[in-house]
């Protein structure tokens, strides 16, 4: 409770507001208020709603610290990897965590993780984030993870949204990443490991399963699954001085894996995958046009092919957003995003949007012909650090879609 | 409280009292005091945080509006004594450069070898605490890499700036740190995902591989001296503490906290909020008492820390008036402000976001509603403005380079656009009321400033006057006819010692008057009061 007095010594000549005894001087007035409050004396206290607050971020806190290492996870990333596909739904799940291992020379972690719609992951993580001065990572990741809803709606760009299907995939891999900081702005480093993979019946409810629909002459890998060795290398270029300031400065990735297929030989292939990123601050910063600019190229010989579950899709919240889930997959994929973004106030943020995409079977076809086009409107929750929510609407000739996204659009 | 129950408790303190008040001298004989008695002792008082979400959720979404209370903690001319929230300096009497870059000290400067203590986690800048040669302990910040001097430089030169002003501040220097002169404590620790570990040099190298450095590969650091005393957490800027027996005067009401938003709007101390006070319990000669410091000043004139001070403020709050939230939104963001086409020097890094063009004195918001601000009044605002304009740009330069700016060009931006923002506080604030000041009698007549001719923001002016027989022991007042020049009238002048006389003083605009009170005294006529409308 904030302490109140109604007394303020002192005031114009006509104003003098104590309510104490008579006093004979002003210094005497003084010490009379304070003797009277001196006997009222209480303990400072917040009040009700403060207090509230007060346990909320203890409550928080101790969500994010945990107890002897373990805590509750509302994600299904694992640090430096990502998570479940896209439209798994609300991550819940319980982490075990010792970053201070060898004093914070090794991090172990473990997590559980379930979503809304039924998608479960367990998976170990062994990082050594500290060698050689902070300038090398090395990190493995054992994973399992059951994804049972994705959305199919056959290859090309001219498939039809009426022949939606739905499949599931089992993803058991185990995976090295070693990564180098060469200079500030400049991150190179390699992935390998292995990796199997197993198709599920669709469960979503009222979608047709896939292999119902679906041939492999149309749909690779729909009869015959295999599993892999994947090896590669990337490199990322970020030069913003902190890395969560959106829009300030240019980002590039590159990267390449190559996926071997250890059972058939029919399914081998590389990816290259090459993405870039600028903004254009103008009026103090408060306007940005940021575009972004993305395809990923599969090469394999003529005796292979992609199959399908690894094939690049557009459509979706971090792509084509006027378009559903997945709604284009193929081989090949270009991705070409434009936003222009107004602070409306330092948390809020208001963004309109175009995006273009297409998805094709050779490389040779990365051009601006047949690209699908999307617009809309949206608003973001940014926090000191980055996005925390994002709200968006997104149209196209077929239709329009809402999303809702707890991380940044690119 | 709410301002309402507030209100009403004063206006029953004054209505119906008033019986009681009626036969109640105005003026005591110590009338104006210039210091607050000593403090009585605190026996219990404990820590207490201010929840800094709470604090900006509540101040940013309740009533701006607030009711006309009257300032207090002041003396009957208007003025605030010494205390343990304020002391009178550089507008008292003028302080040398010395004094100026001495501010709250300088004589405890870090010493090597260093010693670090623990990793700072509260905050936005990183940094760490330290213990130097002496055992003096230390908060270090640092710069952004993308604007060295910035941050350091603005923490050292808001101290001493407000330090000059008069309120409470910690001592910060500018550390110029060789890598080889600071080590890590064996207990000391950090905290990592939850659970704490020793800290080792790694860390250490982390925080200091994102500080800007020097050509002679030294870092350029802040260290912040801990004050002494106990500390008890922050004050906020409204009621009192509960349980301090001489904090007697809501902190709303306080004079020298209203005033405050002059002297941040002047140096665009867009952070003045509860979280950059600090309370500590301190004991001198044998009384324990608390003191009230203003910390952390690296978001002030164009920093914000961490990076360069947003754009937005010191124009509009974190979440502005929902009428411009709705413009920016409808018109897709074509609806531009002023404030996004203001020009800063970005060939000036260490500067920031810093200028005086666009700057408005009355508009000027800190980032989020500060309730003593917001109750602020225009005597407040007149207070604050004969302050600042105190501050000379000699006196300016002394301070600005006390920031140790390895540019020059940087300390001219810095007081250039100091100074005009301080001429348009003075332009500003002396325009709301009558602005004359330093009352005194000679021979028999009174004589006075008028700040606003002195200072060159209007011509003179001639002013009206009409003199009034007080009576100390009622209040009432009776007019003296034919009096009015500034010459004290001819029957009051052989007055007995004790007596009272006020005169109301106006210029062009009958709205404004000041009403001047002067005592008689054994050594002739003395002004104890004084009154604006």
């Amino acid at each position: 409770m904030i302490g109140q007095s109604t007394v303020s010594w002192a005031q114009s000549p006509s104003e003098a507001q104590s309510t104490e005894a008579q006093s004979t001087s002003r210094a005497e007035e003084i010490q009379n208020e304070r003797a009277s409050k001196e006997a009222t004396l209480t303990p400072d206290k917040p009040d009700k709603i403060e207090h509230g607050f007060d346990r909320a971020q203890d409550f928080l806190e101790a969500m994010r610290t945990g107890r002897d290492g373990f805590r509750i996870k509302l994600t299904s990333t694992a640090p430096g990897w990502d998570g479940f596909i896209l439209g798994s739904g609300f991550s819940l799940g319980a982490e075990f965590i010792r970053p201070d291992l060898l004093n914070g020379e090794v991090v172990a972690r473990a997590s559980a993780v379930v979503t809304q719609k039924r998608n479960y992951l367990f998976d170990a993580q062994l990082t050594l984030p500290r060698l050689f001065g902070d300038k090398m990572i090395v990190d493995t990741l054992a994973r399992y993870k059951s994804e049972r809803a994705i959305d199919y709606y056959g290859p090309g760009i001219a498939s039809d949204l009426g022949l939606r299907t739905s499949y599931g995939k089992e993803t058991t891999e185990g995976l090295l990443k070693t990564g180098w900081k060469l200079t500030r702005h400049l991150e190179i480093g390699a992935v390998g490991g292995a990796i199997w993979y197993n198709i599920l019946r669709g469960n979503r409810p009222g979608v047709t399963s896939t292999e119902q629909i679906f041939e492999p002459s149309t749909t690779p890998g729909i009869q015959q699954q295999t599993n892999y060795f994947r090896g590669g290398g990337y490199a990322h270029i970020d030069s913003r001085s902190k890395p969560y300031l959106a829009g300030r400065g240019t980002q590039v990735e590159l990267a390449y894996d190559k996926y071997h297929d250890r059972e058939h030989s029919a399914y081998s292939f590389g990816v290259l995958r090459a993405e870039v990123r600028q903004a254009f601050l103008f009026l103090n910063e408060k306007r940005i046009f940021a575009v972004r600019a993305k395809t990923v190229l599969s090469y394999h010989n003529s005796n292979n092919s992609v199959p399908f579950y690894l094939q690049q899709t557009v459509g979706g919240p971090d792509d084509l957003r006027g378009y559903p889930l997945f709604r284009f997959i193929d081989n090949n994929q270009l991705v070409l995003n434009g936003e222009y973004r107004w602070e409306v106030a330092p948390p809020v943020e208001m963004v309109v949007f175009a995006d273009g995409g297409k998805v094709f079977p050779r490389p040779g076809l990365l051009n601006f012909s047949d690209l699908k086009a999307a617009g809309g409107i949206g608003v973001r929750l940014r926090t000191r650090t980055g996005v925390a929510v994002r709200l968006e609407a997104g149209f196209s000739r077929e239709g329009y879609q809402i999303w809702f996204r707890f991380s940044d659009s690119f | 409280m709410v301002p309402v129950l507030r209100f009403l408790l004063i206006l029953f303190a004054l209505v119906v009292l008033a019986p009681a008040q009626a036969s109640r001298q105005r003026f005591y004989p110590d009338d104006p005091i210039w210091e607050v008695p000593a403090p009585k002792s605190v026996v219990q008082i404990k820590q207490r945080d201010v929840n800094a979400l709470y604090d900006f959720t509540y101040q940013s979404f309740r009533s701006k509006e607030r009711l006309q209370i009257p300032s207090g903690g002041i003396n009957t001319l208007g003025e605030v004594p010494d205390s343990e929230w304020f002391t009178n300096r550089h507008a008292k009497k003028r302080m040398t450069r010395d004094e100026l870059q001495r501010g709250p000290g300088n004589e405890n400067r870090p010493v090597a070898p260093f010693v670090v203590s623990g990793v700072k986690t509260q905050g936005i800048t990183p940094g760490f605490s330290m213990r130097d040669a002496r055992g003096g302990l230390y908060f270090v910040k640092t710069d952004p890499l993308s604007n060295p001097e910035m941050g350091t430089a603005a923490d050292v030169i808001g101290s001493k700036f407000f330090y000059a002003l008069g309120y409470n501040t910690p001592e910060n220097y500018i550390l110029n740190l060789q890598r080889g002169d600071i080590t890590i404590a064996e207990n000391a620790r950090i905290e990592s995902a939850g659970r704490e570990r020793h800290m080792k040099a790694k860390d250490l190298q982390l925080i200091l591989d994102n500080v800007p450095r020097r050509k002679d590969g030294t870092y350029r650091l802040l260290a912040s001296l801990a004050v002494q005393g106990e500390p008890i957490g922050p004050f906020r800027y409204e009621g009192t503490r509960a349980d301090d027996p001489n904090d007697t005067v809501p902190h709303d009401v306080r004079r020298d906290l209203r005033g405050l938003y002059v002297f941040s709007a002047w140096l665009n101390h867009t952070d003045s909020k509860a979280g950059n006070t600090l309370d500590v319990v301190v004991e001198e000669k044998g009384v324990r008492f608390v003191r009230h410091y203003l910390i952390d000043f690296g978001a002030t004139l164009g920093s914000d820390s961490d990076m360069p001070k947003n754009a937005r403020y010191g124009h509009e709050y974190i979440f502005p008036e929902g009428s411009k939230a709705i413009k920016s939104i409808a018109s897709l963001g074509l609806y531009s402000p002023d404030w996004e086409r203001a020009h800063y020097p970005d060939h000036l890094k260490a500067v920031g976001r810093f200028e005086s063009k666009i700057f408005d004195p009355t508009t000027w918001t800190s980032n989020y509603p500060n309730p003593a601000f917001l109750s602020r009044q225009a005597e407040d605002e007149y207070w604050g403005a004969k302050q600042v304009l105190t501050f000379t740009n000699q006196d300016i330069r002394a301070l600005v380079e006390t920031g140790e700016y390895s540019d020059p060009r940087v300390v001219d931006y810095i007081v250039a656009r100091l100074g005009e923002r301080r001429d348009k506080i003075g332009r500003a604030f002396l325009s709301n009321v009558l602005p004359l000041d330093a009352f005194r009698v000679s021979g028999d007549e009174l004589l006075f400033d008028d700040l606003a001719s002195n200072y060159g923001f209007s011509s003179p002016q001639q002013f009206r006057f009409r003199w009034f027989l007080f009576d100390n022991q009622t209040g009432t007042n009776t007019p003296v006819p034919d009096s009015t020049s500034s010459k004290l009238p001819a029957n009051v002048t052989n007055s007995a010692t004790g007596s009272y006389v006020a005169t109301e003083i106006q210029a062009s605009d009958p709205d404004k008057t000041v009403t001047v009170y002067l005592r008689k005294d054994a050594s002739g006529w003395t002004p104890v009061g004084v009154r604006r409308k």
